[in-house]
């Protein structure tokens, strides 16, 4: 491995890691700007303020 | 505690309920967890700061730190970063993952159990910090300078205790879809895990003494080791773990914070999901790229400094998109603002970390690195993240838990803003003035007079033209203090207003059923392909595939970690496997087992806290310090001490530029050398033995890893060199002044390696038959 790693040029690395980025970049992108999904996302966005159902019952067991 | 918009948000969308298919069941919340985190978080903001202001003094008024050997500034400048981090930013992270990811995941924590044994694991964890670092016992690497007994504990707890939990409670979470704050906190916890568990690769003292005598060692040596990376290969691992450590302990969490927290603060939904999402997945897969922008012009490869400077840049835009993307949370609520002091803080928090963001890439670009580097700039930059990000969203979510976790109003609303405006100009004077004084000692360092030398060639007059803005700062970071003391006393007087029993709230959701259909991807639009062309668009290119990682913990934390392990594949790799990465020097030996004992010395007293050993190649550098530090020079480094700053000068070249006599009598009293220092005393080690007999493991120990010690492994031999160089020392140095009876004091092994530094590089190559390592 060792031989194989000095044999490859240094700026391949760079190189790779960018091209790998672009990809990832441009997966994500299809993710959120595919048709349709304003609707999913925006009830997503929602989630942290969508309590669960109103509470049926209030327990006093804990002292403190 | 259900705010109008959030069922209004709930009748609009039917969401999880109607899809969830499972029986409805009930569930408390556990608070009782939380009420736990933010006590520890206050009680830690407070001894993290107060730490924090005691240094400073030390750094204007050198006399303060009572001139006790365990309160110098050495060594309590872990403790206090250490604190700051993972003490209270820590215990802030915990207390909001445990809060909002019950409510995300509408479960209580999967095992109470666990959830205690992570708490009071990780204030153990703490307090052993507080136990060991004061009396020099650290790894000396930023960040990780905790010993392997307390990094084992780590581990246990954060992946034992914390992850399993936290996963186990997705597990059975009653909500399909996993809000992004949940992706913030996965990678949180797995990238931290494989952080910490690969800086931390060591060798104990105790395994190997064990293995080569079957002894332990005695007293602090018990803890003491050594990283299986030495010198470029260690740095790189330190500033990929340091760099990473900022990011997935101190940025990320607090992200999630952000998503979950100020949408409940605003009582409006994040402002753009679809920017969430670009800011998750561009963080994860940037930030763990940019660790070598800490290593610009050192003897890191430039092909890898290059690299961690272009993804820093590129760190911007999420950045930038995240920050943006929480202010504009606010869109239509800004008038809250005004009212509100727990928005206050998450408005200046976001800000903070907005400039830290832009600073931080702009830091990472070489040639403003060049002036920035080893400088108070960088201190600023980080205590503007720190105090301003981590801080100001730690106490607007405080101020936000206070009355719920309480169940009762917050005591005073004053006090609140009073911390706001206190904190917020102590933060300011804090940073303003050490920006500057990190700007004016790049500056001093680098400039020339008409006649081409140094303006400024001593460095102490780069030190004391920066006492007016050191006291500046304790003034901010006294203010900064007094601030979460408000925070403390308004958090005990909620308290003592809480009702007589806490009311738990039952709460009813159905449970998620086992059997989950997946919405069809979007019909193919190719008219004329193969199958599998059509399954790629359908179900890669238009995004399907996230979709259902979204509703997927497993899934998503393996690619999550695919994400952070690819960096390591194409950036730390090649270092260690290149051999042109590192050209060795034939004239560089081992250290001897002397020097070996002073550096572990100059590790304990917490010195690469003040001095780099790195010159770069700047003509500025190579005039006052020497030739420039080569890869191959650091071989036998372990750890590595090339410092992050230079409150004192760099030592790389130290070794032969003054007597022994000189170096004595500086670490005994350095004012009676240098007047104006501001260096502790380190009369200590004048008084302090040797203790010989630990020696011989020490070489063994490093002949473990590789280091061709020769003859020195030898049963006494390694004791005998040690005794012989001291011996050879002492004498010198008492033909050189007045000390006398030195031979076997700390000192000694301590000028030994000061006297080493830097000198390979001018010796002769060792004769092939010349036993390794002799003085």
């Amino acid at each position: 491995m060792s031989e194989l790693m000095s044999a490859m040029q240094l700026t391949t690395f760079p190189i790779v890691a960018l091209v790998l980025f672009l990809l990832a970049f441009a997966a994500v992108l299809a993710r959120i700007f595919r048709a349709g999904s304003r609707a999913e996302m925006d009830r997503h966005a929602t989630l942290p303020l969508d309590e669960p159902i109103p509470p049926t019952s209030t327990q006093h067991t804990r002292s403190h | 505690m259900h705010s109008p918009v959030a069922h209004a948000a709930a009748a609009t969308h039917p969401t999880t309920v109607a899809a969830s298919e499972g029986r409805m069941e009930q569930f408390v919340y556990d608070d009782a967890i939380v009420r736990k985190f933010v006590l520890a978080t206050i009680v830690w903001g407070i001894v993290a700061m107060l730490a924090g202001v005691f240094i400073a003094v030390q750094l204007a008024w050198p006399a303060a730190n009572l001139g006790l050997e365990w309160t110098s500034f050495g060594r309590l400048r872990p403790l206090h970063t250490n604190a700051a981090i993972f003490a209270f930013a820590g215990n802030a992270i915990f207390a909001a993952i445990y809060y909002s990811t019950q409510r995300l995941c509408k479960a209580r924590m999967w095992s109470d159990r666990l959830s205690n044994l992570h708490f009071w694991g990780w204030q153990a964890i703490i307090v052993s910090a507080a136990l060991t670092l004061p009396f020099g016992i650290t790894q000396s690497k930023e960040y990780a300078e905790l010993e392997w007994p307390i990094d084992l504990a780590i581990a246990v707890v954060w992946v034992g205790f914390f992850a399993t939990n936290f996963f186990m409670t997705l597990k059975h979470r009653r909500e399909r879809h996993m809000y992004v704050a949940l992706w913030f906190y996965i990678a949180t916890i797995v990238t931290v895990a494989i952080l910490h568990v690969f800086n931390n690769l060591t060798l104990p003292l105790a395994v190997a003494q064990f293995v080569s005598s079957g002894t332990w060692p005695s007293g602090a040596d018990l803890m003491k080791s050594w990283p299986v990376y030495a010198g470029v290969q260690d740095a790189f691992m330190q500033w990929w773990y340091g760099h990473n450590a900022v990011a997935f302990f101190l940025t990320t969490p607090f992200l999630g914070l952000m998503y979950y927290f100020l949408p409940k603060a605003a009582e409006r939904p994040v402002y753009s999901y679809r920017l969430s999402i670009v800011h998750f997945w561009s963080l994860v897969f940037i930030y763990i790229w940019a660790g070598p922008h800490h290593l610009h012009y050192t003897a890191l490869p430039q092909w890898a400094s290059t690299l961690g400077m272009i993804f820093s840049v590129m760190l911007w835009m999420p950045s930038w998109g995240g920050g943006i993307n929480g202010l504009l949370t606010l869109r239509g609520a800004w008038n809250k603002v005004t009212a509100d002091p727990v928005l206050k803080f998450f408005v200046v928090g976001i800000t903070f970390y907005m400039m830290a963001t832009f600073e931080g890439p702009m830091l990472s670009i070489k040639s403003v690195n060049a002036l920035s580097h080893y400088t108070d700039w960088t201190i600023a930059h980080v205590h503007s993240g720190a105090l301003g990000w981590n801080g100001f969203m730690t106490f607007g979510m405080l101020y936000w838990l206070f009355p719920r976790l309480f169940q009762t109003e917050i005591w005073s609303r004053k006090l609140v803003s009073a911390h706001f405006w206190l904190s917020t100009v102590g933060i300011l004077l804090y940073v303003l003035a050490i920006y500057a004084a990190g700007i004016t000692q790049g500056l001093m360092w680098r400039a020339f007079d008409e006649f081409g030398s140094l303006k400024w060639p001593e460095f102490i007059e780069t030190v004391t033209v920066l006492m007016p803005m050191y006291w500046i700062r304790v003034l901010g970071g006294l203010l900064y203090v007094t601030g979460i003391v408000m925070c403390g006393i308004n958090a005990f007087m909620t308290w003592r207003n809480r009702p007589a029993k806490y009311a738990e709230v039952v709460h009813s959701a159905p449970a998620l059923s086992a059997v989950y259909v997946d919405p069809p991807p979007p019909p193919s639009m190719l008219t004329s392909n193969t199958d599998w062309g059509k399954a790629v668009e359908t179900k890669v290119l238009s995004g399907w595939f996230h979709r259902v990682w979204e509703r997927k913990p497993f899934k998503f934390t393996v690619f999550t970690v695919i994400a952070v392990l690819v960096a390591s594949l194409f950036e730390i790799v090649p270092t260690f496997l290149i051999r042109s990465n590192v050209p060795t020097i034939a004239s560089v030996q081992p250290y001897t087992p002397l020097e070996l004992l002073g550096r572990d010395i100059y590790i304990a007293e917490g010195c690469y806290n003040c001095h780099s050993q790195m010159i770069r190649p700047m003509w500025a550098e190579r005039k006052r310090y020497g030739e420039y530090s080569k890869p191959g020079e650091f071989v036998y480094d372990r750890p590595f001490q090339w410092g992050s700053r230079r409150i004192g000068p760099d030592l790389a070249r130290e070794g032969g530029r003054q007597s022994h006599d000189w170096h004595v009598r500086h670490f005994e009293n350095p004012q009676a050398v240098i007047p104006q220092s501001i260096m502790p005393s380190y009369a200590h080690l004048l008084r302090q033995t040797i203790d010989f007999d630990a020696i011989q493991h020490r070489v063994n120990a490093m002949a473990m890893l590789g280091v061709p010690y020769g003859k020195a492994v030898r049963e006494g031999q390694a004791v005998e060199l040690a005794m012989q160089q001291a011996r050879e020392i002492n004498e010198q140095l008492e033909s050189q002044g007045d000390y006398r009876g030195l031979h076997d004091k700390k000192i000694i092994a301590l000028v030994a390696y000061m006297q080493r530094l830097g000198t390979d590089l001018t010796r002769p190559p060792p004769a092939p038959d010349e036993p390794a390592a002799s003085p």
